[in-house]
């Protein structure tokens, strides 16, 4: 892409709560600009919640609504457009049938979010004004709560890493879908939701303890509702409040139900329904944890999007910064089930020597590289549960943790490539492997595991005899140069056994050779 | 001290009356043109139909609903309607008063109004051929009788009522209707052949004289002009689900609203006059004896006569842009983004606003221009612009408010063009009026998107633009383009309303923003430090910015207003408003800018707006008020309010009780005349820059030569 010249692009995101779309132009990251931010509150995100199901009444208004946005995209003259949504249509039985109206209807195409990839974009747009901006952290722990509608994203970090990432079903309206309208009108409500949402984060609060968290990062749009409630100037896109304020402020709304919300600050029934709960969330969290300073910050998970959007249309070296985080995340992860470290990290750095070389001839996105490393560093996690069966533990654990930014269609494709069938293994083991793929991706998953057994079979005795390898493409090889003097008859003999393998599937003969020092 | 006391208020209709008597007194002062006295007078009639078909009709309707209603000066409607009923009968003794004193003076000019009974011989041969061909087969007489009831009136015609009785036969009186077609004829004929002095007839006249041509074999008794007035306001049901439709179907019921007002000639008898008080359901307090023509208006036409430029006012053309002209910029968006441009109107030509719609149209890296309109011409230059525009595929988004009114028709055919041309229009929003007058231009530009704001106190039209005075501002200052973009994205339904940058909203935030204003200005009273406000209005109408005013004033903040019309708020009542001074400007052109002024310490902060101090711009309209930053413009909009407050030559002031001195009558010292002053300031700027131009081209010519 020129430097120079500017790019233009829609992001359109259709919320629970609202519908939201930024036009943004750029040249790159620090060049980006926002020409138009626009919002309109919606009323089917409750329905929806309710029924699970998006109704045409729903859709009609989601509809209206897009073709408004496409009227505006037409005024710049925006063809490059991104449409996604989160959970009211995630969570709704009749998803692809509402996906396809809208597709009809409007013309365009809508991308689901998963919820750990929502809040994960949030993250990603939030930590990079934390790196750019002039608040400083000082070195300590902190935790950012992100609550949506949905769901509830922990994150903590510290020093430029990620510590534990947590993701929990219990968003603002997601609270509101276990009473009935009855129940929320009675006296009694406000008690009983906080009880519950006690009850549900509990569990969580133990990870939470394990670290020295000094500050709380809130965000999103409740966030600076409620930074502006409390008639608080943000200084460059930061709000910082003392905790006992901001705990008595909270404490303020006991005993509030939505209605009285709406009376006293004067906003709408669908505000106020979000805001409730979330200061329910905050309630029991400020009850928890004890930090120096409350941070509130208004990035949205469209402005994280946009950003995620840009970054990875321009190479922008901050993505390779979130996957340095996110990598460090998942050896955190890793660390939990004890795994060998030394090894997976010889066979993460071997997977990625190979796949650099093959990438762009073989048919693969640079980014499934690092899926690529992340089964290298979780792969053997499943040896945590059960020796025997470590590779079917492996594949379920990866697939069942909350992996930040990992959509569950990549975590399948982690698992898969985390629990290669090794061809010496008993052929019933194939049964589970690729079962909840989606169809077209098997052969990616063939790729990215057929360099990775390769990569395994160079420390299959784990015990680090070669330290590092350079990979040279040829014409028809793929010749992979180490420097060692000790025997690798073990991993010579294993390297042979995966490149049947490897060059079944990519019609390159892989050689291990060794050079002279 | 309870400032929303109703003592502390003037009644609304009572002001307004106020008003007009001030317009109309413009047709006795000395140093007016003649016919620019006349042309007075046919203001103030114009304003007394608009302020019958819609103000009394109001105050009529409360007291036929029987509901009890007390207005802003606690007046009940039986108590208002009588106060307007005293004051309009003695405002149209005046107004005829004067009239004829004009029509006295202009016979002296040369131009008689005269009588078919006046004229000679041969010029009434010359009458009775033009009646014969030009008036009598447009006219369709209707009998009143038991077989033929009593016509439908349409508001605002003119018609005679026949007395006339059978030669033979049946003696009885009878009665019949004849409409004066002046809307297809010339009101005011011309008498050939006169020599130098120029004789006029009334078409009413010339009916009345050939009245017998209608009625065969009968005799008339009696031909007597009367115009009735109707009810004019709309009835839109706000929760219609078509807007255009059921402002169209509201115009068809406009015809037909009941009578508020029957002006009679004075010369009519009993008989005619209890007849149409009876058929009209009008009582005797709704009934205006004129000593003179009907209907003034028919005078604005008059006034242009060829040959008596010394009758009127000296010409005065509208300037070229003197800050746009002074940048010498390659083209319109590079003057504007070197610094913000202000334009007044009419003293600055509204060919600058129509000049950057025309360049948007017609530039290619333009993406898309949104406008909203309120009253705009027919053959408005805008109009063939953004159409234009919307031909060369940009994307243009119109609000076109239809609920303007008395221009509904106009701009219901105005909207119907432009979504022909392919303009996405949007025909106003339910519940609200779109009063506001903004246009933004979206521009890709090397850069990036760059937007382009103008943003006005008065409409896109260039026909009041050359008459009205109004305040423009072009900028692409780039809070105020996010603010405009998102203020159409509200209008078109787009988006919720979202943190406003600079530009405050009616009915969402602007009449908190001039509480803030009016609070700010009382708290630096309050600590001793000096306090001041400066507005300029059409009206002041609402009663909680008034009272902020009093408190204001309490407090010991200077208020300076110059409203032009309706003002309820009482000036320089002890106790009460002793800082607040209240002054009215009605001179050549109509004063229609909002300008506002709040010293904040030093701060100045200065703003332009499309609305008034009213109720129904504060909450039911869509309006806009912005910050005036650029320094100069502060200093200019500071210079202009300061010259308008000082006049003395134009303006009036108010008194606490609700009538006004003109200044002129008490002047010291040099006179100010602001309107005057603003237009030779243009023409110096205009002077100045041609000289430096001439100078430029000289020195290169010159430096080429050598």
């Amino acid at each position: 892409m020129e430097n120079s010249m500017r790019h233009y692009a829609g992001i359109i995101h259709i919320g629970t709560v609202n519908m939201a779309m930024k036009i943004i132009s750029y040249t790159s990251m620090e060049d980006m600009e926002v020409i138009e931010n626009v919002s309109q509150e919606v009323m089917y995100g409750e329905e929806v919640f309710k029924t699970h199901h998006v109704s045409f009444r729903s859709l009609n208004e989601i509809c209206r609504i897009l073709n408004g946005f496409k009227q505006l995209l037409c005024d710049y003259d925006i063809h490059d457009v991104r449409v996604i949504t989160t959970t009211a249509i995630r969570e709704a039985d009749n998803m692809l049938n509402a996906l396809d109206q809208i597709r009809v209807r409007t013309g365009f195409d809508v991308d689901v979010i998963h919820m750990t990839k929502e809040i994960y974009y949030k993250f990603f747009g939030l930590y990079y004004h934390v790196l750019e901006g002039t608040f400083n952290f000082a070195g300590h722990a902190v935790l950012l709560v992100d609550i949506t509608s949905g769901g509830m994203g922990l994150t903590c970090w510290q020093n430029d890493q990620l510590l534990f990432q947590q993701n929990v079903y219990l968003g603002s309206l997601r609270i509101l879908e276990n009473f009935t309208r009855k129940q929320r009108e009675d006296i009694s409500f406000p008690t009983a939701a906080r009880e519950f949402i006690h009850g549900s984060l509990s569990p969580l609060w133990a990870s939470v303890h394990e670290h020295d968290i000094r500050y709380v990062v809130l965000s999103g749009k409740s966030a600076t509702l409620l930074g502006r409630l409390m008639q608080i100037v943000p200084q460059q896109g930061v709000t910082l409040i003392e905790p006992q304020r901001f705990r008595d402020f909270v404490h303020s709304f006991h005993g509030l139900t939505p209605f009285k919300l709406m009376q006293r600050f004067g906003l709408s029934e669908s505000v106020a329904n979000v805001l409730m709960p979330t200061i329910m969330l905050y309630y029991e969290l400020f009850r928890t944890i004890d930090v120096d300073m409350v941070v509130l910050m208004g990035t949205t998970f469209t402005e994280g999007y946009s950003m995620h959007y840009v970054a990875e249309k321009t190479n922008d070296s901050y993505m390779e910064h979130q996957r340095r985080l996110l990598l460090g995340l998942a050896r955190t992860i890793a660390g939990r089930y004890l795994y060998n470290p030394d090894h997976s990290s010889r066979v993460e750095s071997y997977s990625v020597e190979i796949f650099r070389a093959l990438y762009a001839r073989c048919g693969l996105e640079y980014r499934t590289g690092y899926l690529l490393q992340l089964a290298a560093i979780l792969h053997e996690t499943g040896k945590f549960i059960n020796m025997r069966k470590h590779r079917v533990c492996s594949y379920e654990l990866i697939r069942q943790t909350d992996l930040f930014s990992l959509s569950d269609e990549e975590k399948e494709i982690v698992a898969s490539v985390a629990s290669y069938i090794n061809p010496d293994m008993p052929s019933d083991h194939a049964d589970w492997i690729n079962r909840a793929l989606r169809p077209g991706l098997e052969v990616l998953v063939a790729k990215l595991q057929a360099i990775f057994s390769l990569a395994d079979a160079i420390d299959k005795s784990h015990r680090g005899k070669i330290p590092s390898i350079r990979a040279v493409l040829g014409d028809k090889e793929l010749r992979l140069y180490c420097q060692t003097e000790v025997d690798i008859s073990l991993e010579r003999w294993s390297f042979i056994q995966a490149g049947k393998n490897f060059e079944e599937i990519f019609g390159i003969t892989p050689r291990l050779l060794k050079e002279k020092v | 001290m309870d400032f929303l006391d109703p003592q502390y208020y003037l009644n609304r209709e009572c002001t307004w009356i106020k008003f007009n008597e001030r317009v109309l007194r413009e047709s006795v002062v000395p140093s007016n043109p003649l016919l620019e006295q006349l042309n007075f007078v046919a203001i103030s009639a114009s304003n007394l139909d608009e302020f019958f078909m819609i103000r009394v009709a109001g105050v009529k309707h409360l007291i036929e609903s029987g509901v009890p209603h007390h207005d802003i000066a606690g007046m009940t409607p039986q108590e208002q309607f009588s106060a307007i009923e005293t004051m309009v009968h003695k405002q149209v003794g005046q107004q005829y008063a004067y009239l004829n004193d004009i029509r006295d003076r202009l016979r002296g000019e040369g131009l008689r109004f005269v009588k078919p009974s006046e004229l000679t011989e041969e010029q009434h041969i010359w009458l009775e051929q033009y009646f014969e061909r030009e008036i009598y087969p447009v006219v369709t007489p209707m009998a009143v009788d038991p077989s033929h009831p009593f016509p439908f009136l349409s508001s605002l015609s003119l018609n005679l009522a026949v007395l006339l009785r059978r030669r033979e036969g049946d003696s009885s009186v009878k009665t019949a209707i004849l409409p004066v077609p002046s809307s297809v004829l010339d009101r005011i004929i011309k008498v050939p052949g006169t020599g130098d002095e120029k004789q006029f007839l009334f078409l009413e006249d010339v009916l009345s004289t050939f009245a017998e041509r209608f009625f065969l074999g009968c005799e008339i008794l009696e031909a007597t002009p009367f115009r009735v007035t109707r009810d004019a306001d709309l009835d839109i049901d706000d929760d219609a689900e078509d807007l255009l439709a059921e402002v169209v179907k509201s115009l068809k019921k406009r015809k037909k609203g009941a009578a508020v007002r029957l002006e009679l000639a004075v010369s009519a008898s009993r008989m005619v006059k209890t007849l149409l008080m009876t058929e009209l359901a009008l009582e005797e307090r709704d009934v205006y004896m004129i000593p003179g023509p009907l209907d003034c208006k028919v005078f604005f036409s008059f006034t242009g006569i060829e040959g008596y430029d010394h009758l009127r006012y000296a010409p005065a053309f509208p300037q070229p842009s003197w800050e746009l002209e002074k940048l010498h910029a390659p083209d319109m968006w590079q003057a504007i983004s070197q610094q913000d441009i202000m334009v007044h109107h009419p003293y600055e030509t509204f060919e600058t606003v129509e000049k950057f719609v025309r360049l948007a149209a017609t530039d290619p890296d333009v993406l898309a221009i949104k406008q909203t309109l309120y009253r705009v011409s027919s053959k408005s230059p805008i109009i063939a612009a953004l159409a234009q525009a919307a031909e060369n595929g940009k994307q243009v988004t119109v609000l076109m408010e239809v609920k303007a009114r008395f221009d509904e028709e106009n701009n219901i055919h105005m909207a119907a063009k432009l979504e022909k041309a392919g303009c996405h229009v949007i025909y106003g929003i339910m519940g609200l009026k779109t009063h506001s007058k903004i246009t933004l231009v979206v521009r890709r530009e090397e850069e990036g998107i760059q937007r382009y704001v103008h943003v006005a106190t008065g409409n896109y039209n260039g026909k009041t633009a050359r008459i009205y005075t109004d305040v423009g501002i072009l900028t692409s200052n780039t809070l105020i383009g996010i603010d405009a973009s998102a203020f159409f994205n509200l209008l078109s339904g787009y988006s919720d309303p979202p943190q406003w940058n600079k530009l405050a909203v009616a009915p969402l935030n602007l009449r908190q923003r001039i509480y803030e204003e009016i609070d700010q200005e009382i708290d630096w009273a309050r600590k001793g430090k000096k306090a001041l406000i400066i507005a300029k209005m059409n009206s002041l109408l609402d009663k909680k910015v008034i009272a902020r005013l009093y408190e204001a004033s309490q407090a010991g903040v200077r208020i300076q207003l110059i409203v032009r019309g309706i003002c309820v708020l009482r000036p320089g009542v002890p106790g009460l408003s002793e800082h607040i001074e209240v002054h009215s400007i009605v001179g050549r052109y109509l004063e229609h800018s909002r300008l506002f002024y709040f010293y904040n310490n030093g701060k100045e902060d200065v703003f332009i707006s499309s609305a008034d101090w009213m109720p129904r711009n504060l909450n039911e309209r869509v309006e806009l008020m912005i910050p005036v930053e650029y320094p100069p413009h502060k200093e200019r909009v500071k210079g202009i309010l300061n010259l308008y407050f000082h006049d003395n030559v134009k303006a009036y002031a108010m008194n606490g009780d609700g009538t006004y001195r003109y200044l002129a009558d008490t002047r010291r010292g040099e006179p100010i005349h602001a309107q005057a002053m603003l237009q030779k300031e243009a023409e110096d700027h205009t002077r100045q820059l041609k000289k430096k131009d001439i100078k430029t081209r000289v020195l290169t010519r010159t430096s080429g030569d050598e």
